[in-house]
């Protein structure tokens, strides 16, 4: 891609935007209605992989993988062992949530 | 940024909370809500969820209860309260003075990233959620 193609870049600034807010509507559309667990740790999938897309944070990348490596692996066999790493992972996720709070409200 | 524009601080708190809560982070904070507790049953744990760990040094005061936190969050406490609540919505505000806010019992407890987590978080303050009062 040219990068000093200042239209094409904006074309995709925008294709971006777009695809966030879809992604970001049809995943409040899921949460009212239940749609298995499995099902929601593919959409967490989706949603973490996007978030990277967007965001270049480490942490981020690191959740990425443990999720790839981890969750969605030991979760199609939740044994108590296998609950308690995807535990971890989850969360690691949340605190990572909670930093990104800390880190918007220091900056706002 | 707030600061230099000389916004107020309650306006500057609500404009960072809704950016947060307009972007993806706020999705995934609502599916981990939601797979959490059949992870933790599979998981055979203890019946403490933290929402939000508070002051490092641990939150001490004196125990008052309500029933709703809505009930009490305008509430001006004279001295340093634990809060015990048996129900929360997740919009409320932490009250002033307030040490912890301990959610009893509760089925239906508010997510990572709701405005009384990112209150409680932003303002060092202990939430967490009790799955069994018995």
């Amino acid at each position: 891609m040219d990068k000093g193609n200042s239209e094409k870049l904006k074309d995709i600034v925008f294709l971006d935007l777009a695809l966030e807010s879809t992604t970001r509507k049809i995943s409040e559309g899921i949460m009212h209605i239940d749609i298995g667990f499995d099902s929601y740790i593919r959409e967490l999938g989706i949603i973490l992989s996007n978030l990277c897309l967007s965001f270049t944070w480490a942490e981020l990348g690191f959740l990425k993988d443990d999720f790839e490596m981890i969750v969605k692996v030991m979760s199609r066999n939740l044994t108590e062992d296998n609950a308690r790493k995807v535990k971890g992972v989850i969360d690691r996720i949340k605190q990572g949530l909670g930093e990104v709070n800390d880190k918007l409200n220091e900056m706002l | 940024m707030g600061n230099q524009f000389g916004v107020d601080a309650y306006a500057k708190d609500l404009f960072s909370e809704e950016v947060l809560r307009g972007t993806l982070f706020f999705s995934a904070s609502m599916i981990l809500k939601k797979i959490d507790p059949h992870i933790r049953k599979c998981a055979h744990l203890g019946n403490w969820l933290i929402i939000s760990s508070g002051r490092s040094h641990g939150s001490r005061g004196y125990v008052e209860r309500s029933k709703n936190l809505a009930d009490v969050m305008h509430k001006e406490y004279d001295r340093r309260t634990i809060l015990l609540v048996d129900k929360i919505s997740g919009e409320e505000e932490v009250p002033h003075n307030v040490q912890a806010i301990i959610v009893l019992n509760s089925s239906d407890y508010p997510d990572v990233l709701a405005h009384v987590s990112v209150r409680a978080r932003n303002l060092k303050v202990l939430l967490t959620v009790l799955f069994d009062d018995g």
